[in-house]
């Protein structure tokens, strides 16, 4: 397989893995947990 | 472009008549580009290419008048640069510096660049007493010419492989520091990190951070200092691989003496052509190819074709360019020049064995090629989970990011250099030299080991090893008249004889009347004697007569491959005096230490299958493969690896050199030619076979040291993208990792220091 293919293959890739993450994370982390760090970690943008 | 003049190889086709072009490749990183650029050019109508990657070069077979032009544009395409020959009459190889030099000095200006600016960045990072106010930003001036200037290699060479959709360790390296300053840009500019007073504090607590009060500078920038360390130490003790052409090539004469019209006039060899007839004085290299057209002598082959014995020659028979005229004067009738020469027949070949030979892609190289893509999925699959867990989007970014970061290995860059320059040290110290990087990555174990015999496995030099005396007469009187007269000639067998007097009977009597007799042997007057010293028909000749035990002494050395010389004087046989090409000393042991090592012994040889096989016997070694042609000696390396071994080979003349650069593990005799030398890969300096043993040891053990190099360096930062991912990633976490990973490595290789040889 050329190069532009394979790139373009493992860029699906890399979609799929995002999506699959991102649906995991909503799943599988609680909300507690995400309120317990916004609450640890102070804001850092100016 | 405009069109260069190109060699002409006269090779007709159906399209006509072919050119070879020479390319000079330059860009090339690992042994994928090599192959990537031989791909594009053969995709070219017509055109055929081999590339060298330990060379640099591309050989290009294109048809006539093919414009060279298209050919340096197809590989600048491919991402490399090419250069075509200069042409004739142009600036000479002496006053343009090596390119070798030329890259090593660019590499050792980015290293000490990168040196310079790095320390600071990194004391001032890891201590806080130093973190003085505004520090972040020196560290920002500091740091960015590194990751930038002095990183340019790493950048241009990831962008090259990404074209092709290969990675490769830049890639790892500029992901990772490119990831490193991205973010320490955004902490700087648009996060806390550039607020007066910032600091960072000493502590490798694990807690949740957004990351916007945090630099990894020191760890971009220290990665790129360590890998251009490593990047500069290999360069430097990679010996030229195209020295072998060199140094082949240089084993023919400068000038001829030509016979024309009766006058002889010296002029440059590349001036010979095809029927000039040239005078060859004893001493003298032959200029080229040729058939002698008056006289005889005997000529010393066993340079170029591994004959131990010099081979007789008179009117009539052909002789090769590069041997040595040990006899009479000869005049020879040229019947080949130049390229089509016997020994740039050899040169060809040894060019073919290079190429030829697997380009194994550097064991980093093929970890990163699948360990990049891995780390770039991962933290796309941090910043998506981090996402969907509803996380603050610059939160997830933190730790996507901290992921690239923590997975470039600071150490990989010291992994192999540092191993093998411990590993060539102490191998110097035990009289090993040890090429280059590529030989000891050779992940496959040798189980074959092939012996040239001439020089490596014996003496290389015709040794007085038997005086046989008649009845009436004693092996020292005998020993002492052949002496003397032997002693006038310059024969080597002669040459043998006489040293072998002295050393055993002392001071030589003086000999009159000395005649040399072309073909048959010497005759002189010793003492009030006539004495005649030679082969069987010169006394026949003579009408002397041979008693039976004289004849008898002569047919056992012959059977026992010695070369017989007979003695006689007054009319009657004395004695006969055998000469040898002796075994050396430390032979037999270092055969047994090979066997010992698993490795099965082949002898090769273009000897006559008689003395070969006496020899094997003395040694221990079953498999015999006598009376080889040069050119020979690389199919049956070829023919021993198809039979799926794993061949390490030991020679040291011209006619070994092809056949060492083809084999997986090429062994150069040190007291043997420069070709030899130039095309393997170790040379035993001290021409002592046993160290052959230490160097497949040494070689061995090398190599695991760089595969557990590699282990740690990447298993300290593989263990930290878990901490990364989770957002719990510092920068004091990432520098301990950078500095554990590197200690360790050179730790590990200093242990290569207690290595010990099996010579006693």
């Amino acid at each position: 397989m050329s190069a532009a293919p394979r790139l373009a293959l493992y860029g699906l890739v890399l979609v799929a893995v995002f999506l699959v993450a991102y649906v995991a994370g909503g799943l599988l982390v609680p909300e507690h947990v995400v309120a317990a760090w916004s609450a640890a970690v102070p804001t850092a943008a100016h | 472009m405009s069109a260069t003049k190109v060699e002409s190889i006269h090779v007709p086709t159906a399209l006509g008549h072919l050119s070879g072009i020479e390319l000079e490749l330059g860009g090339m990183t690992c042994a994928s580009c090599a192959n990537r650029i031989e791909r594009k050019l053969n995709k070219l109508e017509g055109v055929t290419a081999t590339v060298n990657y330990a060379t640099e070069k591309a050989h290009v077979t294109v048809p006539e008048g093919y414009d060279p032009a298209l050919l340096v544009a197809t590989v600048a395409e491919a991402g490399y640069t090419a250069t075509l020959p200069r042409p004739a009459g142009t600036d000479t190889d002496q006053d343009l510096p090596d390119r070798r030099d030329v890259e090593l000095t660019a590499l050792r200006q980015r290293l000490v660049g990168a040196v310079v600016l790095s320390v600071p960045v990194i004391l001032m990072a890891m201590v806080p007493a130093l973190q003085f106010t505004n520090w972040q930003w020196l560290s920002l001036a500091l740091a960015s010419p590194v990751i930038v200037w002095a990183a340019w290699p790493f950048h241009k060479a990831t962008w090259t492989n990404l074209r092709h959709g290969s990675a490769t360790m830049d890639t790892l390296v500029s992901v990772g520091t490119g990831a490193a300053f991205l973010w320490s840009l955004y902490a700087l500019f648009l996060g806390t990190a550039g607020m007066p007073g910032m600091k960072h504090a000493f502590e490798f607590s694990v807690r949740p951070t957004d990351g916007a009060s945090n630099l990894y500078l020191e760890v971009a920038a220290g990665v790129v200092m360590f890998l251009l360390a490593g990047r500069y130490f290999e360069k430097r003790s990679k010996r030229n691989a195209g020295a072998a052409l060199r140094a082949l090539l240089e084993l023919g004469v400068k000038d001829v003496g030509v016979l024309r019209g009766g006058v002889e006039t010296r002029i440059p060899v590349e001036d010979l052509r095809v029927g000039d007839d040239f005078v060859v004085r004893p001493g003298e290299k032959i200029a080229t190819d040729g058939v002698v057209a008056s006289g005889s002598s005997a000529v010393d082959a066993s340079m170029l074709t591994g004959e131990s014995v010099p081979v007789e020659v008179r009117e009539g028979d052909p002789v090769t360019g590069a041997t040595v005229n040990a006899g009479g004067r000869l005049v020879v009738r040229a019947t080949r020049v130049g390229s089509d020469t016997q020994l740039a027949q050899m040169a060809r070949m040894v060019e073919e064995a290079q190429a030829g030979k697997a380009q194994i892609q550097r064991l980093a190289d093929r970890i990163s090629g699948v360990f990049v893509p891995i780390v770039i999925a991962v933290s796309v699959a941090t910043l998506g989970t981090w996402i969907g867990a509803g996380f603050p989007v610059t939160a997830a970014f933190t730790a996507a990011v901290a992921v690239l970061i923590i997975a470039c290995p600071c150490a990989l860059g010291l992994a192999t250099p540092t191993a093998l320059l411990v590993g060539t040290g102490r191998g110097a110290q035990l009289g090993i030299l040890i090429k280059g990087p590529e030989v000891l990555e050779s992940t496959r174990r040798v189980d074959t080991i092939v012996l040239d015999k001439t020089g490596t496995v014996t003496t290389g030099t015709m040794t007085l090893v038997e005086a046989y005396a008649t009845e009436g007469t004693t092996s020292e009187e005998v020993l002492r008249i052949a002496g003397a007269v032997e002693n006038a000639s310059e024969h080597p067998i002669a040459r043998a004889i006489a040293r072998g007097a002295q050393d055993r009977t002392g001071r030589l009597p003086a000999v009159d009347d000395f005649a040399n007799l072309e073909g048959l042997g010497v005759r002189g007057t010793v003492q009030g004697r006539t004495v005649l010293v030679g082969r069987a028909p010169l006394l026949d000749e003579q009408g002397i007569v041979v008693p039976a035990d004289v004849v008898a002494a002569q047919r056992e050395a012959v059977a026992q491959g010695r070369t017989a010389v007979l003695v006689a004087w007054d009319g009657v046989a004395r004695g006969v005096l055998s000469v040898a090409d002796e075994i050396r000393p430390t032979s037999e042991q270092a055969i047994r230490q090979l066997v010992a090592l698993g490795l099965t012994p082949v002898l090769l040889t273009g000897d006559n299958r008689t003395v070969a096989e006496q020899v094997a016997g003395q040694l221990g070694i079953d498999r015999v493969i006598a009376e080889v042609l040069p050119q020979d000696k690389v199919r049956v390396v070829e023919e021993l690896q198809a039979e799926g071994r794993v061949v390490a080979m030991v020679g040291d003349g011209v006619n070994d050199a092809a056949a060492l650069a083809r084999a997986d593990l090429g062994l150069a005799m040190g007291t043997g030619t420069d070709a030899a030398i130039e095309a393997a890969d170790l040379t035993l300096v001290r021409g002592d076979l046993r160290a052959a043993a230490d160097a497949i040891r040494l070689s061995r053990r090398t190599l695991g040291t760089i595969r557990g190099n590699l282990f740690w360096a990447f298993a300290y930062n593989v263990a930290a993208i878990p901490l990364a991912a989770l957002g719990l990633l510092n920068p004091m976490l990432a520098g301990a990792a950078m500095a554990l990973s590197s200690v360790f490595v050179v730790s590990n290789s200093l242990r290569l220091r207690g290595f010990r040889s099996l010579i006693a």
